[in-house]
Order: structure tokens, then sequence, then C-alpha cells
């Protein structure tokens, strides 16, 4: 496969050497992982809320938000009046980032969301309408303007292994958390007592209930998690990208395609999508461009979900 | 809106720049029309950085697509051996400039131009500096980005440490020299001191917004009436001496004259106005050979 696309490229510019060719192919590999970890960030939350109550959670893009304006705020606070502690402040902000974004999502599951269970196209409609809330609100409190939470020196710039090979460090850190993240979530899913509590919800409720689990509990930590795992995703992001009150519907819908495709609630599924849909998308834009790539991911996505429209991993559950 | 303001007879001060293949009775542009913005700013670059290739970047919608259509058939037909090496545009709001970002190393071109605005210009100086192509290592390969969309409005949400040393456009900046900005930015400064503690910014747009209403208390002054159609009639040739960019005066097509300004980016958000061009550039929406 290298050889092949290699050869390919040897002969979209041939004009090159070869050691600019194999620099800029790194970096480009590097480009496609980079995207992958952060469809992985965005589509995480997202899938849990679906996997465990087949909500779809709209609102899922401002949980984002939340978290980067929680970032934003500790960047603030920290330049202020921790100035000592301004190289470090990271960690701590995507604590609060979560935590923000955790207690939201736990108080709209116990507001609006635990209402709608038996109407799961309302929790839809009702999930836009708290998208609309919250971006009104991020407008009146922060202003309709773009802002930066402000990094610190060893988040910016490259790391040079060679010369004019830069793998950017943003990248390398946004690989590192939604590794990390993934694997706290697969364990806690998996090898933890709350896990198996999810888990026995969603293969039979009923069932569940009668043994003695609090299901109600386990939906509302549930829901609160995804949301939690959004707003580490948003304090994530600012390293990357922008902040303003309607950053997070730039991201919805690239979570919702990654989520649908990955089989709804899967996280092995999660992890494939993302990997497949930003692949395929920075490759086809090296050789073609970026507004025909998405074009064209976007039809593959639909070709794959008319054949499979259970997404490419399916999960068993009793119906 | 354009054919609301006709049908209903109103009168728009419209400020941002934009692509011009338009005029109406309707409407004062007080912004740069596309040729006014990206004609001289070319010449600029290619005679005092000497470049000969150019990478085109912007935003996937009718404003980057047209400047980019006018600037490469500027670069093509009227600088000297000059080419187009790259062209390309992403969605708006689109936040992955990796692979783009890849492609132009990749053509290694001597101006980086670039037309890219909203959420997604953070991005693209964010990852610009991750992928180490900032305004030093530019310039050590002789290289420039020269942008005609980035202000000290949209650098305060960027960060000025990912900007240093990247070139814009523009007809007015805030630290340009001269009585008419210093009284401006001080009497804008002292009117906003509770939002923004005497830190604020104002970028090209928000000049190009306040040329607006004195303009048209000028047209009205000199129209005697507050009447649409008489007002329209009176805007050719008002003049606003005092204007913060200098001087500015209405042209029968209702753009205005103005200079064109290069600055060089600062890492506290402003810029250092390097170049300005001699004369009040002429507004030409309609630009014969260009369309």
């Amino acid at each position: 496969m290298t050889k092949i696309s290699a050869a390919i490229l040897l002969a979209m510019f041939g004009a090159y050497t070869w050691d600019e060719l194999q620099v800029v192919l790194i970096m480009q590999g590097f480009a496609g992982i980079s995207l992958f970890s952060i469809f992985l960030l965005m589509a995480l939350g997202m899938a849990i809320i679906f996997g465990q109550m087949k909500v779809i959670n709209m609102a899922h893009g401002e949980f984002m938000t939340l978290g980067a304006y929680a970032t934003v705020v500790c960047s603030y606070l920290s330049e202020t009046y921790a100035p000592g502690l301004f190289h470090w402040y990271f960690p701590v902000a995507m604590i609060v980032a979560f935590g923000a974004a955790f207690v939201l999502g736990f108080l709209v599951e116990i507001s609006i969301i635990r209402f709608l269970y038996k109407r799961p196209l309302d929790t839809l409609l009702a999930t836009w309408g708290l998208s609309m809330i919250m971006q009104e609100t991020f407008r009146q409190v922060a202003g309709a303007r773009e802002t930066s939470a402000t990094m610190p020196d060893w988040l910016m710039g490259s790391w040079q292994p060679a010369e004019g090979l830069d793998i950017p460090i943003n990248g390398m850190f946004l690989l590192g958390v939604s590794v990390l993240l993934t694997a706290a979530i697969t364990i806690n899913m998996y090898y933890s007592r709350a896990g198996l509590r999810v888990r026995a919800t969603v293969m039979n409720r009923d069932m569940a209930g009668a043994v003695g689990i609090n299901t109600r509990l386990t939906d509302r930590l549930t829901f609160a998690l995804g949301c939690g795992v959004a707003g580490v995703a948003g304090c994530a992001f600012t390293t990357v990208g922008s902040i303003s009150p309607t950053a997070g519907s730039q991201y919805i819908v690239d979570t919702f395609m990654v989520v649908v495709f990955g089989g709804a609630g899967s996280i092995v599924g999660t992890i494939i999508a993302a990997f497949t849909i930003a692949q395929a998308q920075s490759i086809l834009e090296f050789l073609l461009s970026g507004v025909l790539a998405k074009v064209f991911v976007l039809l593959a996505v639909v070709g794959v979900l008319m054949i499979r429209p259970q997404g490419l991993i399916a999960s068993k559950i009793r119906k | 809106m354009l054919p609301i303001f006709e049908k209903e007879n109103g009168m728009l001060y419209y400020p941002t720049f934009y692509e011009g293949l338009e005029a109406s009775k309707n409407v004062i542009y007080t912004g740069q029309e596309a040729t006014q913005q990206i004609l001289w700013g070319l010449d600029w670059v290619a005679k005092e950085k000497g470049a000969k290739t150019y990478f085109l970047v912007g935003s996937d919608y009718i404003w980057p697509r047209t400047s980019m259509k006018i600037a490469r058939i500027h670069i093509e037909k009227h600088l000297k051996d000059s080419k187009v090496v790259g062209e390309e545009f992403k969605p708006l709001g689109d936040t992955d400039f990796k692979t783009l970002i890849n492609k132009i190393k990749l053509a290694k071109p001597d101006v980086i131009y670039t037309a890219i605005v909203g959420g997604s210009n953070v991005s693209w100086y964010k990852q610009l500096k991750a992928a180490g192509i900032t305004g030093e290592s530019l310039a050590k390969k002789n290289q420039t980005m020269l942008t005609i969309s980035t202000t000290e409005d949209e650098i305060r949400g960027i960060g000025g440490e990912n900007c240093e040393g990247f070139y814009a456009c523009m007809k007015y900046f805030q630290s340009l020299p001269g009585d008419n900005n210093t009284k401006f930015v001080a009497a804008f400064n002292e009117m906003y001191k509770d939002k923004y503690k005497g830190n604020a910014v104002v970028g090209d747009v928000t000049q190009a917004a306040y040329l607006g209403p004195w303009l048209w208390k000028a047209t009205v002054e000199k129209a005697g009436s507050f009447d649409i159609d008489k007002i329209a009639e009176a805007s050719e040739g008002i003049e606003y001496k005092e204007a913060p960019e200098g001087y500015v005066k209405i042209h029968k097509n209702h753009h205005l004259w103005s200079k064109a300004r290069i600055g060089k980016m600062r890492a506290d958000g402003q810029f250092d106005v390097v170049a300005e061009s001699p004369e009040l550039i002429e507004p030409n929406p309609f630009p014969e050979g260009y369309k």
C-alpha cells in the first residue's frame, strides 16, 4: 500500500526529491492520525450517551464549547493570579472542564432528559433547543468574539526530529489525550462495577432494576459522564481551534457522522469509524482538495450506511 | 439584503471588505472592494520580496473565491514571470489545516496569500505555528505570508504569538500614525474604558464602520435633507478629512477612495505599518479584465 501510494505521489510530485517527499509523507501520516484523535475525542462522549440510552445529544457541541470556555477562564485566572503555575494550568483546566460539563450534564438529565426517555425523537428536539440556549448564554456572558486560551510554551510549536520535519506538539498532545481518555472509558465500562451497572442497564433495564441496580441513577451518571468527556474534548481542542459561542455547531456534524458510522454506541466501532473517516479525509484532501475530500467522504459514509444501516459494529442488544 | 434596501429605498453604509461586482444607489461601501485591497498588495509583495510563486488559500464562499480569482488573474497576467502554484478553499468554520499546510510545504511558494475567515482563522494560525511555519521561519527562506482577512480584531482571538511576522494588506491599522487616528483610538478607548480597560482593539472593519455615520452627516448637510434620494444623489464627492485612516472621498460608484497599506503583525497583536500606497486608490467594483 505504501509503495503504491508512494509511486502515485512520485508521479504527481515528480519534481520533488525523495527526501522532501518522505518528510511530507511522514507529516501527512501524522496529520491523519491527529485528525483521528480529534474525531475520536469528539465522538466518545456522544457514543457513551447514545449507546446507553439512545438519546442523541444535539447539545454535545455546546458541552465541548463549555469545556473550552472553562479552559479560557482557567488560563485567565492562572495568568492573573498565579503566573508561577501558568506553565501547568492546562491539566487543571482539563479537570475543571470535565467537572463543569459533568455537573451541567447531570442537571440537564434531571431537568429535561429523564422526562423524555420514552420519546427518543423528542430528546433530539429538546437537546437541540438546549444547544441554542447554551449558545446564546455563551454569547451573553463571553461575547460574540472569537477568544483564545493563552497556551503555555510547552504546548506550542513543533518537534523537529530531522531537518524540515515538523511534528506538531499540539497534535501529539491531542493524540495522548484521546488515547488516555479512550483507555479510561474502556476500563470504566468493562472492568469496573459502575461499568457493569451501565452494561446491565443497557442489556435489560427491567432485569437490572430487579437485581437492585438503580437504573435511573445509572442513566444520570452516564449522561453526565458523556457530557464531561465532551468538556474534556472541548478543552483539548483549544490547542488547535478557536472558541466562540457557535464553535460547537462546527463539530456536531462530524461527531454525529462518526458515531452513526461506527455503529451507535459501540466504543470499538467509534474508534474504527473515527480512524477510517479521518484517514480518508486527510488522504483525499492531500490528493485532491479540502472541499472535494469532504464531499467524497460524506458520499462514502452515506453509501456504507445504506448497505449497513446499523453502522460498522452493531451492539448486541436484546430487543 | 440589497433587494430589501432598494425596494424600501433605505440607505446602508456597508463597512467590510467585500468581493465587488456590485454598486447600488442605496449603499455606500465604506470598506475596500476587492481590487483596492488585492492589486496593490500583490504588486508590493512582488516588488519588495521579489515573489514569483503564489499559493492561494481561502474559506469557501463568495468573497475569498472572487478575491482569489482576481488575485490569480493579476499574478498571471500582470506580474512578470509569476505563477500560482496552488489554490485551495476550505469549508467555512473548518478547523483542520494540517493537510493543507503539508501541501503548502511541498509547493514551497514565495507567497502564501490568504483569505480565511472566522473560527477557521484561529485554527489556521495555531496549526501553522505547530507545523513550524512562523514569520521568522518564512523570512529565513525568503517566503512571505500575506493575508487580506486578518485584522487586529481577529488577532485578539488568535493570539499575537501565533501571528508574529506575517503580513496583512488593509486600508487601516490601529497603529497608523497621524493625529486623526491617535485622537480616534484615544476616544474609542475612553468610550469603552469599562469594557476594555484601555486595551480596546480597533480593526480595519471597525474603522470603516465608524466612517459611515460621519459620511452620512456630511451628505445630509450637503443635501440639506434626510430624503434618501437626495442623499444618494449628494453622496458623490463627499469628503471626510478627519477619517482615522487619513482622508476618504466618496466615488460616484458609491465606494470610497482609500489608500492601501501593508502591516506586519507583532506579538502584541498590533501591526507595524511597513508600506502605504502613495495615492488614494480609485474604487473599481467592476474591474475590466478581472472577471
